[in-house]
């Protein structure tokens, strides 16, 4: 049996027994013998590799809008209820309606801006505070979200589900593009990303308002 | 199927909530809310790796894990404990992935389609000299990238054979092909990666 | 049973007033407007698709299909321009879909906001401004008109758009862009795919980017690019010859970005992903 014959056998004999002809090659062939040494190295390696990460709070998010609009939960009696994560249904009236929306979705876009050029350019000197982005308060944020989802559920019950799912994409979008220019403020890419994220933030909300009817 | 790795103990009961798994599924069948929660918490991280895994994607992968934990969800009242709750998921969650690659394009995952060029189908033309360049322990990080880099129907395969520890009758019955295809293909597979293995062995000791 | 005979005959005589009561409810309405040059036509469909067709005459004719009575179907005309909208005579838990069919004048400019959808457009020359939220959006055979297309999650599907401005925007739909060409096309997704199939003619301004979807890009050997691509935490793949630039106004990382130029490099064509993969390839 010469080489070609055993490799093209391989497949079938790897990991089951040989015959007396294959077993005499690999013992004779030290490039086989290598070969196949390699490939269960490759082998051995993959079993250890152990599921290492996590998927990301969207996902959760995902299942849960899923399985309350499919009607698939229901709270029991002491039992342990969804723990808010990200969004949760403020129980304020929306008082001033569309306007307030729209306030909201320019303040974030203006405070997204300021910040953005607050980083300086790659000619200029960084700022004292560069590297310390303009603080959004995260509850005011939040509370903005909750606000566009109420309206959206009043108006378009059908496509709260897509909302909230859009709201934690872009919130994700934010979060990410926004680590990235703190890490490095002078990356005008991950800059540009996060501009990009703020609008299409502004856009969902835009979108929601006019769901709203406002 | 070889089972879960990880710490097991520590996945049985979560903290705070104080429910074993068992009881978080009986609870999940009456439609607790928080019990959804508790086995989600359990069992996302070996749900998504497997999902990334054998896509390569990260979206991808988050999309299909979200499935398989909805797909669980809405069949968790016929689960009758033949099997270990996590068996059952890890088959559904395999299912799940195989369709979606499935109508991405059946050529994607194709077993009949030769996805390399035409010299990497037959034996090996290079009987030279020895070549030992992969003994000791390969590195996760490469290893994980090379799995990356392979096309999509090498990857399943081998995600699912030498990741997962299906046996081939059961990839062969899952993907609609016959054991020896299995086989063939986890060779080529093991193959690329080995290559790929070496060629990032050989860039690194160049720049040295 | 004379008596259960009657009775027969009168539950069938009710059988049948039910069903032409469902049936008068699928209500098709048709309007008939006449325009001058630059005409513009808005349609609102909270529910239900909107198919608009360019065609030659200065008609504008819109016939719109409600299944139930408690939706109601406004169009009006003020000068040369005409709204259609749906709108509801009260909430119901039934059916208040309505389909709209709508031909304008090719020069037209057409604005539609139908949440669901779908909305579909083709053989215009006159502007669009399409907007869906889980609505998927076709458009074909546009030239010499600007698109705007934007969705939530809609799906978003340009073929053979030529000579003007195009931008979409959509948060999760996945963009896909088939001999799509002109001064400045841009696409914006937080995690949609976006698909490229073309060859960037025009000597445009092409500009690419989402935050974690993939993007795929396709174009022949003829095409004349300067090419960036670049993802920030994803990987770039290339399969296309490029020349690679001398003085790359980014720095290029290996596996992160690459940049080059094809024949004259008339267009500008910039791809930029967060966290997806961005892949180029030759036709």
């Amino acid at each position: 049996m010469n080489c070609a014959e055993f490799q093209k056998a391989l497949p079938g004999i790897i990991e089951s027994d040989r015959n007396a002809e294959e077993e005499a090659h690999l013992k004779s062939c030290a490039v086989c013998s290598d070969l196949v040494q390699d490939l269960r190295c490759i082998a051995e390696s993959a079993k250890l590799l152990l599921p290492m990460q996590d998927p990301s709070p969207r996902v959760w998010a995902g299942i849960r809008s899923a399985l309350e609009r499919e009607g698939l939960v229901r709270p029991l009696a002491g039992t342990v209820r969804f723990r808010p994560q990200g969004v949760v249904l403020s129980p304020r009236r929306w008082v001033t309606g569309g306007s307030l929306l729209a306030v909201a979705a320019l303040l974030l876009l203006a405070i997204g801006i300021t910040w953005f050029f607050n980083q300086g350019t790659r000619d200029s000197q960084p700022v004292a505070t560069a590297g310390v982005p303009v603080a959004i308060p995260a509850s005011s944020v939040d509370e903005d979200d909750a606000q566009v989802l109420s309206a959206v559920q009043r108006r378009s019950p059908a496509l709260l589900a897509t909302y909230r799912e859009n709201l934690d994409t872009v919130n994700a979008y934010i979060r990410d593009a926004r680590r990235t220019v703190e890490q490095d403020p002078y990356d005008m890419g991950a800059r540009d990303h996060l501009l990009r994220a703020y609008n299409q933030k502004a856009l969902l909300y835009e979108m929601a308002l006019a769901r709203s009817g406002e | 199927m070889r089972p879960e790795k990880g710490d097991l103990a520590q996945a049985r009961k979560l903290a705070g909530t104080g429910l074993s798994e068992a009881e978080a599924i009986d609870r999940a069948k009456q439609g607790d809310a928080g019990s959804f929660e508790v086995l989600y918490s359990l069992h996302k991280r070996r749900v998504y790796s497997l999902c990334l895994r054998m896509t390569g994607n990260t979206t991808e992968a988050e999309d299909l894990t979200q499935e398989a934990f909805l797909q669980l969800y809405r069949k968790i009242g016929t689960f009758r404990g033949e099997s270990a709750f996590s068996t059952w998921l890890h088959r559904l969650a395999v299912n799940v992935v195989l369709m979606q690659l499935r109508k991405k394009g059946l050529n994607e995952v194709s077993l009949e389609a030769s996805m390399d060029p035409p010299q990497e189908d037959g034996p090996k033309k290079d009987f030279g000299a020895r070549d030992r360049v992969l003994t000791g322990a390969i590195d996760r990080v490469n290893l994980e990238r090379a799995i990356e880099s392979l096309p999509p129907g090498y990857r399943v395969i081998f995600v699912l054979h030498d990741v997962e520890g299906y046996e081939h009758n059961e990839i062969a019955e899952m993907m609609g092909c016959s054991i020896g295809n299995s086989k063939s293909q986890l060779h080529k597979a093991r193959m690329k990666l080995r290559d790929l293995l070496r060629a990032n062995r050989a860039e690194k000791a160049a720049r040295r | 049973m004379q008596s259960m005979s009657n009775g027969v005959k009168w539950s069938l005589v009710a059988v049948g007033l039910l069903a032409v009561a469902a049936f008068a409810a699928d209500n098709r309405r048709e309007f008939r407007y006449t325009v001058g040059q630059g005409a513009s036509v808005t349609v609102t469909n909270e529910s239900g698709p909107v198919e608009v067709r360019g065609s030659a005459g200065r008609q504008v004719v819109i016939v719109a299909t409600t299944h139930s009575d408690k939706v109601e179907v406004d169009c009006n005309q003020r000068g040369n321009r005409i709204q259609a909208t749906t709108h509801f005579l009260q909430r119901s838990d039934g059916p208040d879909r309505v389909e709209y069919q709508i031909l304008v004048p090719q020069d037209a400019s057409v604005t539609v906001r139908a949440p669901s959808g779908p909305i579909t457009a083709e053989r215009m020359r006159g502007d669009l401004t399409l907007e869906g939220d889980a609505a998927g959006i076709d458009v074909r055979d546009v030239s010499n008109a600007h698109v705007h297309v934007r969705t939530i999650s809609g799906p978003v599907s340009l073929g053979n758009i030529s000579n003007g401005h195009v931008e979409v925007t959509s948060l999760s739909g996945s963009v896909q862009l088939d001999a799509v060409s002109g001064p400045k096309v841009s696409v914006n997704t937080a995690k949609g795919s976006i698909r490229y199939h073309g060859d960037f003619g025009e000597g445009g301004d092409y500009m690419l980017v989402n935050h974690s979807g993939n993007i795929d890009v396709t174009l022949p050997a003829a095409a004349s690019v300067d090419l960036t691509a670049r993802s920030i935490a994803g990987s770039v793949e290339n399969d296309f010859p490029l020349i690679q630039q001398q003085h790359p106004t980014s720095p290029i990382t290996p596996g992160h970005s690459f940049a080059g130029t094809s024949n004259s490099g008339a267009s500008t064509v910039q791809l930029r992903s967060f966290s997806g993969k961005i892949r180029v390839k030759k036709q």
